[in-house]
This record gives C-alpha cells, sequence and structure tokens, in this order.
C-alpha cells in the first residue's frame, strides 16, 4: 500500500441481515474499493466475509444524483403530477424550518386533539435505519410521543405472524434452524439464500457440505430452492394444510413412542385439562392449571411435585375454568380431555388425502416427508454443549415471508412450533431456533427476557385487553395497543401494528373509532413507502396531504417527492456510529462472540452533507430539548448507556457536544460493558481497529436451558390464553359497537382450524365487483439479495449484477403456460389486479407453477434516478390494501390474484 | 511447476453475485463488464427442475485457443498458468473474444462510467486509457498472486495474494490454488470430488473446475 | 444481463465478414486468372481487381479493431496465429501482385510473366487459405471450426474468382467459354459443399439458432446461388447469342450468392458455444441429473 492508500475499517447494516464488517481502501482521500475486513474473520459467524451489497457502497458515495444541499419545495401543491420545485437552502435556514414546524406542534401539545402523536416517524426495514442515524433515537426519546405507525413495509413485508407467536412461544422474533447441528429442513418459502444475508449463505452451505437435506415448498423455484434438495411446488398461501397433515400423519399414523413424550409432558401444555368452555380447567383454590398425574391418579396443578402426567385421555375431575374478562364456570365430576387428546382430535380431519385436495401435493409426498422429519429427529438423542447436556433434535422447518403473512400465518406459525415440540425439537441443539427478542424486554439477551408466568409458560407484555385497562382511544394511529394484543408494547411495538390500517384510516376512519389524522410534522429517512407499500399510487396521495414532511434524503425518490424540506446526511461512509455485534440476532445471525463495530468517515462528506448526529443535537438544540437528548444518550440512546459498573462517560447533559465527542464516550462505555470497566477505549482505538468482541458461550443460542432452570413450559398446543384475550377484545370492541374488526376476532382459537385461503384472495376479487375466473393468476415477490432492505435501486453496479438473475426487472410465469397464452420470452405482458395494471417483460421458466407469477424485488420508480430509467414492474401498486385481507396481528400477505396479457393482444371486453 | 487454478463447488454458489460485485470493484471494469459473472441456470421440466448458479469467467486454459489465434502475442501465458493480456500491444481485434469459448473476454470500444459520460471520483481515480478499446478479462488477480513470492504468502490461502473473487465468496464455493501442488485445498478438492470443467472436449485445459459431487 | 444459451457473437461484424468476401473473391479471381485465362489473355485487370478487393478487405477489418494505429502488431505472432500469417501473405500477394500489374503491358500477356502470374496466384491460394484457417481457428463459434467450412470457403472464394471473371470479361476481352464451363463445376462443387458443411453443422454440436440461420437461408442460396448460375453458365456455353451477356450474369449471381454466404456464417450464424453444464450440482442431501444446455432442445434455459 503507497502512502496515498489507505484502509479504512466500517460496518455495512444495509439490511436486516448485517452487520458486515468492511475495509474500505481509500486512495489519495478518494473511496476506491470494499472488501471483506478480515481481522473479523476469527468471530464472524461467516468467516468475515460481506455481502453483495457492501460492494455498492462506493457508488453509493460518489451518485451524482445525490442530494448534497438542505432543500426546500418551492411549489406547495404536493403530488405525483406537481414538480416540487426544490430549491438549495443553507443548513441554518433548513434547521430553522424544522424546529419551527417542531416548535409549533410541541407549543399545541404534542398529540392533537384525536389523540394522535403531532410528531411522526418512518424508518427503513428491521431496524436497519437505526444503525445509520447516529443520536437520532436520542432526540426521538427526548421529543415525547412518537407515532411510527405510517408503515414502509412492516406488516406487509415481514414475517408478521412469526414475529408475534414467535415471541409469544419461544421469544422467537425470528425463527431460524439451529443451522450448524441440524441434519433435516422443512422451509415453508423462506428463501435464507437470498435474505438470510451472509451468515445464512455461509452456514447453509457449510451445512449442505456435510449433507443437510432441505426441501423447499414454494410455488416457485426460489434462490434458496435452487439450493435445496428438493423442490415442492406447493399452491400459494396452503402451507398450513400441508403442516396440518404432517401434525395428522404425527399423530394418527405414527407409534405414540415415536414423538418425544417426555418433553410434551414435562415441557409443554400439552398434559393441561381442558374443560368444556374451551379453558383450562383449573385448581380453585390455586387458579393454577390441573394436570392428571397418573401416579396418584388424580387432578393435581400442573407444579405439583413427583407426578407423572397423563399425555392423552379422558378424566372425571372438579375444577373451575376462567373464561374472558373473569368469568368462571364451576365443575363438579366433569370429563376433561388433555390438551393433547383435544390436538389429536382436532387434526384428525387433516389426512394427506384432504391436504392433496388443498395444496396439490400427493399424499404419498406428506407421508415420506414426515416420514423423514421423525426419522432425522433422533429423539432421546442428546450433544454437549457448553459443558451441558442438552437434547439434539436435528430437525427444523423455516417459514417465509407469505406464508407468516397475512391469513394462515398463525396457522402455519402454531404448526411449526408444535411438530417442532412433538419431537422435542424447540430450542433445542439442531431443532428450531428463535433468534431475538424485539417485543420482550429486557432484549440484551433471549433468556434475560424469560419469566414464568401464572401458568407455567412464558410470561408476555400483552397489550390489555381487559375493561379497565384496553386502550379505547389509541395511543397512535394503526391502534397496535388497541387491537394486537400480541404486539406488546415495546419501542418496535409501534412498528408491528396493523401498519395499513394508519394509511387506510387516513383515507376514512371506520366505524366508532377516533377520526385518524395526518401528523403535523413527519420524518422520513432510508426508507420509501411509496414504492414499497401496496396500493403505492394511493400511499404517494395520503403522504401529499401531510402538511410537513421532513425527508433526510439520499436521493430524490418517489416519498420525498412529496417533502417540503430534504436533509442530506452523510451516508455509509461518511458518517460515524459504533453499534453492537454479535450474540443472536435475526436471521442466521448466531455468534460466539459479542461486542461493538465502528462506522466511520472514510471520506469527506460530500457537498454539505452532515453527519446525523450533528443534525440530531442541532435539531434538540433548537427545539429546547438539548438537556432531555443529552440525557437520552447517556441512558442507551446512542446504543448503550453511557455508564456501568465501574465506568461512567456520561456526557455533560446541559451542553451540546461534537459528534465524535458523543461517540468517544459511546466507544468508552462500550469498552467499560466488554471489560467489566477497566478499560476505556474511545473512538480513535475503534476508529484504528474497527470492533472489539469478547466471547459468549453458545448455550445462548438455546432457550431450552433457560427453560429448565425456571420448570418453564412451551406454550403448546393448546392456546388457552389467545383464546381469551379474543374474546376479551371482541367484548371491547364490540362494547365501542366496533364491529369491522370482527374477522380478525376468529383468529383468537385454542386450536386452529383450517380454513380456505386462497379462497380469502378469490373473495376479495368477487368483493372488488370482479369475477375469480378473470384473475386467474396468483402474482407473489421474491427477495433480491443484491436490493432487498438495501434502498440501492439507483445504484448502476447493483442493477447490474442483479441482472444475472433470472426474471431481474421483469414477469417469471411458467413456460409451458405462456405458451398456452401466445406469450413468448421477452414478449411485454400486462399484468393486472382487481385495483390497476402494470407492465413487464415476460421471463419464461419451468420452475414456476401455471398458476403462479412472480416479480422480483420492488422497482416501479418514477422519480428515483437511474432506477426510473431501468424500468422494472413491482406487485406493489397492484395489490391493495383492505380489511378483509389483514389478520390479527394486522398483517396481510404479499400476495395478489392478476390477470396476465401480451401487450399487443386486444384487452378483453371487460376487461 | 506451478499451476494455479480456480475451483467453484457448484453445491456451494447461491448466485448471489458477491464475487461479480467484488471483481468489478477491485478491478475497476466498466459497467456491462464482468471478468467474473455467475450465471442463473435452469434444466428440466415443471415440477422436476433443477436450478443451477454457474461462475464463470476466463478459464485460464492451459492451451488457450485465444493464444494461439493472438496476432500481435499481447495474449500470453505464464508459467503458473496465468493467461495474461498486454494491453500495450493489443490492437483489440477481438480474435482472440471469438476463439475462446467461454465467452470471458470483453472489448470497451469507448471509456464508459456507471452514470453516462461523467466520471466519478473513484472512476477517475482508477481509469486506465490503456485498457479501452483492447480484450480484458479476468486476470486471476495476477497483482495480488505476484505479491505472493516478495511477502512469502500463499495464493489461495492468504487473502492478500489471493483472488478477490474467492475472499468476497460468502458461500465457501470458490476456491484459488495450485493445482500441482497435492498439498494445496484445490488438489484435496479436486482429488476428493466428482468435478468436471466446461467444454473440456474442446481440448482447451480449462484452469476452472467445477465441483458437483463427492466422490 | 448474463446470457446463457449461445448468442450471436458482435466481435466482428460486417467489416469483418467484407474481409473474407474481398479477400475470397480476389484471391479467386487470381487463381482463376492464372488457370483459366487462355494464354495472351491480359492479366493485369483481374491482378488490379483482385488486389483492391483484397485491399479493401483488410482495410474494412482495420476499420473495426480497436487500435487502428497500432495495426502492425498484427505481425508478430506468426508461430500459431493465421491472423498474423494472413497479413503476411497479404503483403508478399501485394508486393508480387503490384509489380505484376505495374510491368503488365495495358493489353496483352505479362512479359515473361508465366512465374509472375504463379506467383501471384499461388500466393492468393495460401491467403485463401489462411482465412479459412482463421475461421477454423476460432474455436469459439462452432459453426466457423466445423471442418466442413474450410473446403466450402476455398471453394467459395474459387467460384467468387470465376464469376469475377466472367464479370469482367466484357471488359478484359477475356474468354467466356471456359471460365463458364469451370463456374458451373464450381457451383456445383460449392453446393455440393454447403449441403455437406449444413449437415456436418446440424449434427457437429453448432448451436441449432446458428443452424437455423443458414438452414433458413439454404433453399434460396442453393436455387438463387448455384442452380441459377449453373444454368446461366450451362446457357452461356451453348451457341446462342449473347453468351457473353449470359456468363457476366451468372458470375454476378454467383458471386453474389459467395458473399451473402460468407455474410451469413461469419456474421448472422456466428453464435457463441453458450454455457453447458454436464451434471446440476447435488445440494446437500439431494440427487444429480444431467445438466443444462441451454439453446439446445431440452437444455433448459
Amino acid at each position: 500500500m503507497t502512502s496515498a492508500e489507505r484502509n479504512v475499517p466500517v460496518y455495512c447494516y444495509q439490511c436486516v441481515a448485517g452487520p458486515d464488517l468492511l475495509n474500505v481502501k481509500t486512495l489519495d482521500g478518494v473511496a476506491t474499493e470494499v472488501e471483506p475486513n478480515f481481522s473479523a474473520a476469527a468471530i464472524h459467524p461467516a468467516a468475515g466475509k460481506i455481502c453483495v451489497k457492501a460492494y455498492g457502497l462506493i457508488q453509493k458515495t460518489y451518485n451524482p444524483a445525490r442530494v448534497l444541499t438542505p432543500m426546500k419545495r418551492t411549489n406547495p401543491n404536493k403530488g405525483r403530477v406537481h414538480d416540487p420545485g426544490f430549491v438549495p437552502i443553507t443548513w441554518d435556514e433548513a434547521l430553522d424550518m424544522v424546529a419551527d414546524k417542531l416548535n409549533r406542534a410541541r407549543a399545541r401539545g404534542l398529540t392533537d386533539e384525536a389523540g394522535y402523536p403531532r410528531l411522526a416517524v418512518s424508518f427503513g426495514g428491521g431496524g436497519t435505519a437505526r444503525s445509520y442515524m447516529g443520536t437520532f433515537p436520542a432526540f426521538l426519546g427526548a421529543w415525547g410521543p412518537i407515532d411510527q405507525s405510517f408503515g414502509s413495509g412492516q406488516g406487509v413485508k415481514c414475517y408478521h405472524s412469526e414475529h408475534l407467536y414467535g415471541e409469544f412461544w419461544h421469544r422467537a422474533f425470528t425463527v431460524c434452524p439451529d443451522t450448524p447441528l441440524t441434519d433435516y429442513v422443512l422451509s415453508f418459502g423462506a428463501n435464507t439464500e437470498a435474505s438470510g444475508g451472509v451468515t445464512g449463505v455461509w452456514r447453509h452451505a457449510e451445512a449442505r457440505a456435510r449433507g443437510l437435506e432441505r426441501v423447499q415448498f414454494e410455488p416457485h423455484l426460489s434462490i434458496t430452492g435452487a439450493c435445496s434438495a428438493e423442490w415442492v411446488p406447493i399452491k400459494p398461501k396452503t402451507d398450513a394444510a400441508f403442516l396440518f397433515a404432517m401434525l395428522h400423519v404425527m399423530l394418527h399414523e405414527t407409534p405414540r413412542q415415536n414423538l418425544d413424550l417426555a418433553f410434551l409432558g414435562r415441557r409443554t401444555g400439552s398434559p393441561y385439562l381442558v374443560g368444556p368452555q374451551g379453558y383450562f380447567l383449573r385448581q380453585e383454590s390455586s387458579g393454577k392449571p390441573l394436570i392428571w398425574d397418573t401416579k396418584q391418579d388424580a387432578a393435581v396443578p400442573f407444579d405439583s411435585p413427583d407426578t407423572e402426567p397423563a399425555l392423552d385421555g379422558e378424566f372425571t375431575v372438579d375444577a373451575v375454568e376462567t373464561g374472558a374478562d373473569g368469568q368462571i364456570w364451576r365443575h363438579q365430576g366433569i370429563g376433561a380431555q388433555t390438551a393433547f387428546s383435544r390436538l389429536v382430535a382436532h387434526v384428525a380431519p387433516y389426512t394427506p388425502d384432504w391436504a392433496e385436495a388443498v395444496c396439490e401435493i400427493g399424499p404419498g409426498t406428506v407421508r415420506r416427508i414426515t416420514s423423514a422429519y421423525l426419522a432425522h429427529a433422533r429423539v432421546g438423542a442428546t450433544i454437549d454443549i457448553g459443558g451441558a447436556t442438552l437434547p439434539h433434535r436435528p430437525v427444523a422447518i423455516s417459514l417465509g415471508k407469505t406464508v407468516t403473512n397475512g391469513w394462515g400465518g398463525y396457522e402455519c406459525c402454531w404448526a411449526r412450533t408444535l411438530l417442532a415440540c412433538l419431537i422435542g425439537g424447540l430450542e433445542v441443539p439442531g431443532g428450531t431456533l428463535g433468534t431475538a427478542v424485539r417485543l420482550n424486554r429486557p432484549a440484551t439477551t433471549r433468556q434475560a427476557s424469560v419469566t414464568r408466568g401464572p401458568d407455567g409458560f412464558m410470561d408476555f407484555p400483552l397489550n390489555p385487553t381487559d375493561r379497565d385497562n384496553w386502550q379505547a382511544v389509541p395511543k397512535i394511529r394503526n391502534a397496535h395497543g388497541s387491537l394486537v394484543p400480541l404486539s406488546a408494547h415495546s419501542p418496535w411495538s409501534a412498528a408491528l401494528g396493523p401498519s395499513h390500517l394508519a394509511w387506510m384510516f387516513l383515507e376514512r376512519t371506520p366505524d366508532n373509532w377516533p377520526e385518524v389524522t395526518s401528523p403535523d410534522v413527519w420524518f422520513v429517512y432510508r426508507t420509501n413507502p411509496s414504492i414499497s407499500f401496496w396500493d403505492t399510487p394511493t400511499i404517494s396521495e395520503r403522504i401529499a396531504e401531510f402538511p410537513f414532511v421532513v425527508a433526510f434524503a439520499y436521493t430524490l425518490d418517489e416519498t420525498n417527492y412529496m417533502a417540503d424540506v430534504l436533509l442530506p446526511e452523510c451516508t455509509d461512509l461518511e458518517s460515524t456510529q459504533l453499534i453492537r455485534i454479535g450474540g443472536t440476532k435475526y436471521t442466521e445471525q448466531f455468534w460466539d462472540h459479542e461486542g461493538f463495530a465502528i462506522r466511520q468517515p472514510v471520506v469527506a462528506p460530500r457537498g454539505e452533507c452532515r453527519d446525523f448526529t450533528d443534525i440530531a443535537t442541532e435539531l434538540a438544540t433548537r427545539t429546547g430539548i438539548l438537556s432531555a437528548y443529552n440525557q437520552a444518550i447517556n441512558a442507551g440512546g446512542a446504543g448503550l448507556p453511557l455508564a456501568g459498573e465501574n465506568y461512567d462517560h456520561r456526557l455533560d447533559p446541559d451542553r451540546a457536544h461534537a459528534g465524535d465527542a458523543i461517540w468517544d464516550a459511546v466507544c468508552r462505555a462500550a469498552t467499560g460493558e466488554l471489560t467489566g470497566g477497566t478499560e476505556s477505549e474511545g473512538l480513535d482505538w475503534f476508529k484504528r481497529h474497527g470492533h472489539r468482541s469478547r466471547p459468549i458461550s453458545r448455550l445462548r443460542w438455546y432457550l431450552y436451558p433457560e427453560i429448565l432452570r425456571q420448570d418453564i413450559r412451551f406454550e403448546m398446543p393448546y392456546q388457552e390464553r389467545l383464546r381469551r384475550i379474543g374474546a376479551e377484545l371482541a367484548n371491547r370492541l364490540h362494547e365501542q359497537d366496533i364491529h369491522w374488526w370482527d374477522r380478525q376476532l376468529d383468529e383468537y382459537q385454542a386450536l386452529p382450524e383450517y380454513r380456505d385461503f386462497p379462497g380469502l384472495w378469490e373473495g376479495a376479487v368477487v368483493a372488488a365487483g370482479a369475477t375469480p375466473e378473470d384473475f386467474p393468476f396468483w402474482l407473489l415477490t421474491t427477495r433480491s439479495m443484491q436490493h432487498s432492505w438495501g434502498a440501492n435501486a439507483s445504484l448502476q453496479i447493483v442493477d447490474e449484477v442483479a441482472g444475472n438473475i433470472k426474471g431481474y426487472r421483469g414477469v417469471v410465469m411458467n413456460a409451458d403456460k405462456a405458451a398456452a397464452l401466445g406469450i413468448g420470452d421477452g414478449d411485454m405482458i400486462e399484468v393486472r389486479s382487481t385495483l390497476r395494471a402494470t407492465k413487464g417483460k415476460a421471463v419464461l421458466r419451468q420452475g414456476i407453477r401455471p398458476d403462479t407469477v412472480l416479480m422480483a424485488g420492488q422497482f416501479d420508480h418514477w422519480v428515483t434516478p437511474f432506477s426510473k430509467d431501468k424500468g422494472g414492474p413491482s406487485m406493489n401498486p397492484l395489490t391493495p390494501m383492505s380489511l378483509e385481507l389483514t389478520d390479527a396481528t394486522g398483517s396481510a400477505a404479499d400476495l395478489v390474484r392478476v390477470a396476465i396479457r401480451r401487450l399487443d393482444q386486444a384487452p378483453e371486453p371487460g376487461s | 511447476m506451478t499451476r494455479y487454478v480456480m475451483v467453484a463447488d457448484l453445491r456451494r454458489c447461491v448466485g448471489c453475485q458477491t464475487c461479480t460485485a467484488a471483481c468489478k470493484g477491485a478491478n475497476a471494469t466498466p459497467p456491462g463488464v464482468q471478468w467474473r459473472q455467475v450465471l442463473d441456470m435452469e434444466v428440466g421440466t415443471f415440477p422436476d427442475v433443477r436450478r443451477v448458479f454457474v461462475p464463470v469467467g476466463c478459464m485460464h486454459c492451459g492451451e488457450p485457443p485465444c493464444m494461439e489465434v493472438c496476432p500481435t502475442t499481447a495474449t500470453g501465458q505464464r508459467d503458473d498458468g496465468l493467461v495474461t493480456i498486454d494491453y500495450d500491444l493489443c490492437i483489440g481485434c477481438g480474435y482472440c473474444a471469438v476463439a475462446c469459448p467461454y465467452q470471458a473476454r470483453h472489448i470497451s470500444h469507448r471509456a464508459a462510467f456507471a452514470y453516462g459520460d461523467q466520471a466519478m471520483a473513484p472512476e477517475v481515480a482508477r481509469f486506465d486509457e490503456a485498457r479501452v478499446a483492447v480484450a480484458t478479462k479476468c486476470t486471476f488477480c495476477v497483482d495480488r498472486v505476484d505479491k505472493a513470492k516478495e511477502n512469502g504468502l500463499v495464493p489461495g490461502v492468504d487473502q492478500e495474494v489471493t483472488p478477490v473473487c474467492v475472499n468476497s465468496c460468502i458461500a465457501g464455493a470458490l476456491h484459488f490454488g495450485d493445482r500441482d501442488d497435492p498439498d494445496s485445498a484445490v488438489s484435496s478438492l479436486l482429488a476428493e470430488n466428482a468435478t468436471f470443467r466446461m467444454h473440456e472436449d474442446l481440448g482447451t485445459d480449462p484452469g476452472f473446475h467445477y465441483v458437483w459431487d463427492s466422490e | 444481463m448474463s446470457r446463457n444459451a449461445p448468442w450471436r457473437q458482435t466481435n466482428w461484424d460486417w467489416r469483418a465478414a467484407a474481409n473474407f468476401m474481398g479477400g475470397g473473391a480476389g484471391a479467386g479471381l487470381l487463381i482463376a486468372a492464372a488457370i483459366v485465362s487462355a494464354p495472351g489473355d491480359p492479366f493485369w485487370p483481374h491482378a488490379a481487381l483482385a488486389l483492391l478487393l483484397i485491399g479493401g478487405g483488410l482495410a474494412s477489418a482495420w476499420f473495426e479493431i480497436g487500435r487502428p494505429l497500432r495495426a502492425m502488431n498484427v505481425f508478430l505472432h506468426p508461430r500459431t496465429s493465421w491472423m498474423t500469417r494472413e497479413s503476411y501473405v497479404a503483403v508478399a500477394l501485394f508486393a508480387v501482385g503490384l509489380v505484376t500489374v505495374l510491368v503488365a503491358p495495358r493489353s496483352g500477356a505479362v512479359p515473361g510473366g508465366g512465374a509472375l502470374i504463379w506467383a501471384c496466384a499461388v500466393l492468393a491460394a495460401v491467403y485463401l487459405f489462411t482465412q479459412t484457417r482463421i475461421l477454423a481457428a476460432a474455436r469459439g463459434i462452432p459453426a466457423w471450426r466445423e471442418p466442413a467450412l474450410q473446403p466450402l470457403m476455398v471453394v467459395t472464394g474459387l467460384t467468387e474468382g470465376v464469376g469475377l471473371m466472367l464479370v469482367l470479361a466484357p471488359v478484359a476481352a477475356g474468354a467466356v467459354a471456359g471460365p463458364a464451363a469451370v463456374l458451373l463445376c464450381l457451383c456445383l462443387l460449392r453446393g455440393l459443399a454447403w449441403l455437406v458443411y449444413l449437415r456436418r453443422i446440424e449434427s457437429a454440436g453448432v448451436p441449432p439458432a446458428a443452424c437455423a440461420v443458414l438452414r433458413r437461408a439454404s433453399t434460396g442460396l442453393i436455387v438463387v446461388g448455384h442452380v441459377l448460375p449453373i444454368l446461366l453458365s450451362f446457357l452461356a456455353l451453348q451457341p446462342w447469342p449473347w453468351p457473353t451477356g449470359l456468363g457476366v450474369l451468372a458470375g454476378v449471381v454467383a458471386l453474389a450468392a459467395g458473399w451473402l454466404l460468407k455474410y451469413l456464417v461469419v456474421t448472422r450464424a456466428a453464435y457463441n458455444q453458450g454455457f453447458a453444464l454436464p451434471w446440476t450440482p447435488v445440494r446437500g442431501a439431494g440427487d444429480a441429473v444431467a445438466g443444462p444446455r441451454p439453446g439446445w432442445p431440452n437444455g433448459g434455459t
């Protein structure tokens, strides 16, 4: 390396599967190359490798289309047809404009007349923006109530049911196979090789090399399907049917001793007795659920010592049932079945032959795969991990986005978690694991968030549904606290409500509901809901109605086109931030270390771009909340508390601090946390070394030891608690004469029944005034690894390399089906839903069902530089936001019925 | 003797194009020119379909057809097997490009940049006039490989002297090393697995092996 | 975007094809003029036109190369490169050819010129051969590396040359009967070589798309490019009026057919090898099947 060359360590966290640690090479002060930071190879789960998106960071920095000065709008009219007329202004002018609006809002009260926060914010996918916004979270923390309702993809583009039910059942915001130790994975649409990041790809490649058998269920042969041992082209939205049939085979066609009966008896609610009202039978004096002890031949509380619980059977007991709102039924000599017996009866109709009619997979395949699942489970096997002997169950089930999103998500998540329990494979080595907590607290580790509830299950911070505490007036516009008890009330919960409801209710607030208002001020950063949400033209119209929009802008895009002020922040290679690395996290991020990594200016900021931390400090100063802002930083607003045992690097709250001073304190606190306060390395040290970590026990990967330690049971199979909160929620809503959420209330079933999920989408076509036969195709999407979460559609290099993947910026359809329709490879076709039409080039493949078409990624840009000239369709403008397709968790699926025609063909009458 | 070769384990490759992007970054190739790329191929009839991702580029053939036809001797072959191009000799006649059965050679007849005519700062910093209107291709990152001797390092083992595509590969699919060294990782891979080389029947003795199964 | 099935190469376009057209026709003309001309017929018009065609072809190729100012580097690799060899032969051919043209009187035979004429003819033959070898050595283009292309190219060059002789007959005051008879035979031979080539590429691993291009053109090429000049040559040999006119027509058609054939082979049928795998990889516990060979029936995409 010459003296003019420099290697600068930074991180990339453009997607939820990060962070990746990299070095950026500079030549005479110009960033020229990106390469893995191999000094992290020993601590990183993927040998220090970095994702393809990181290689776009050079272009991202120097993109000539960047916004490089603050700008204000000169055209008061907003909308797609109105040129905003942005003109450059000074930072002082821009910050004064923003501060003025904020101060006015603050003066009028932090919430508006309807009770909603006047300040709203929307950030990019999966919390990734937080790794780039410096101390802005501290500003928001200091501000007061803030509305994060306006989704930019959450709820409609995420693993929503998995997030909510996963955290409920096993502290699993996302769920993952224990890839290094598993032998057999059933993957229902989980596109690990495209969205699992570097660690996902690396761990699965290693697993394949040692013989992992992965079966991919998906309507099209995705990247992950391509890398799997077998592809099963299942009909869209019928995954639950296959999983239910597996349950049937395991419970009706398999010798019971092939299951992990000990696990079921001791670590699940299977032996709990269920009463005629559908609630657990309880001991009246203690309120504890009862089990049948075969030693005493009597019903005893579940936590009685020295019992031998009956798993199966019907028994006569005296007990009480507790229903919604404290309703109690007292029973004498009543016949009671165990939850397990109820389950066995419940799945009896779901035979493989039944499943074939639903999901179009033959019964032989169901039985073969179930048999393999059982055989690989090795019930009874153990393994030593970190000095402890744990069960080893090397089988796992992964669920993908459209499987765990919208109707059917609950059923799939329940069946998957139950299938793991039946062989004792939940949260044990080789099995199905959770990765991180976002709704439960504390979030330091999954284990730390586990506490035992009164019924022996893990406690969970459900939003209250009782008469006294239910949120009759929502605190934010998506009403998650009122409508979705499972969304809990952590800082993440706001983003996990029914985010499309906020957009929909702006247009028309439903009956008997506080009118949903536009926020006085909306901050938007690293997200583009005008492209990434659904019914995107309508989203743009709603945004255009917002009175004051502040966009932290990289380039002009379809969302900030409606902004009043554009603030150009230093991007990835121009600013400073320290983040946590390691532990266990999203997707396949399972580390043997934990620590911190730095992002630092590799090159001088371009134009007048400013570091986000400096912007946050300025805004805090100009809005008079500097002290609260500094205190928020001290409390952890910059990623970690600045004081701990044996160290204290807190900032003076009463004066503004330079960005470097703030991050120096953060770095010293980070070192203090890692060393118990014995060391205090500052910003300069991190800038030189890039990262610092310490080893952790691999036992952190598994929840099972903590379950054992606290003698907890997984809340499976019977969802008594959900049934109760569903009934209570129904009571609350009906007391307000609210009935538009009734369909969602049906989801709160103790044992979910299979419903005709595809039929719901066909019903939506009918509801839109059309006939299902006119829209015979399913339109799906799939993630592009090169693009997903990256906000990099304007980068030429990313576009170029992504173009090597077939179907990129096109419409993939079955070659034989296309031939029957007279469509040739490369023909322009129109894809039309009941909402509107789009067009794209047909890409003909055999690896897709004849009834399915696919649009990868999200394009359809009309402002974003470069991408708008490249074209390419997106399913988003075609996908309606609708209450009828919204499930109880507030999510809906990336799925829509469409019609296809070649564009040189005349439209058919009526279409 | 030394014969440097690339081994791509197709069982691992996921088509992520990280190697493609890393190569473009490290070698500053212009838009549309990919010395390393990963194909997305499909075979079979629904529902019995396989999809395969295949890294391709210059195969650094033992019997390079490009070198045989090159009228200027710009294309050469080193003792370690690397097929090279002397940009100062090449006349850009394209004969090598039509002689290569791997579509690995590229001629950009004019300077091209990511965003039109205006080069970005890194493009200015790394622009090489010598590579305009001549044949270019994957070099196996010869500059890095050549640092091995002076530093006592081993290409394919030490990342400083290993091609960037190999360093970047997030699936552990790409390997580089000396096929003539029986103790090298690539020799072990070739010995222990079922492999093929593309268009081997053309007599090119390609230096790019594909692992598709274990032995 | 990456392509998997063979696609038409773009490195050599019509300018490269023109080199084969001009080179083949010019060389063929020199050979034909040396062999077919009656003793005493003027040689220089044929030689001049031949050099013009060969030079024009080379100039056309020069316009295609990326670094034309370095064109002299083309002479650096005679050991294996047929392009270098072509350039050497071209130099020799031009040297001898120019001398021949310059020393030749405006009418009548080249003085003592048998040797010069034959030297021209021999160099032209070698030149024609080098051109066929240039295509054969391009292993990346299956339609070119097919061995049956070489006799086709040779006979095409000769046919074009004889055709040109007939075209020149009115101005060069040459006889028609001899060239017409030879053209008839050469057209028969070229038609045969074409059919053999067409048959061979269908079974020699040439991309179906390339075969289809040539197959589509074949009927017209045979009927118009071969049967017609054979008929015209035959008629020109008959004791009918206008033998020269018929001969010119036969020559033009034969020449045009030859050039069309070369244009098709060098550009339109110049599909590259594409990519193919013998096996798909085993993914974990999966299995392998025969790999993709896009561009061929059931070869996938």
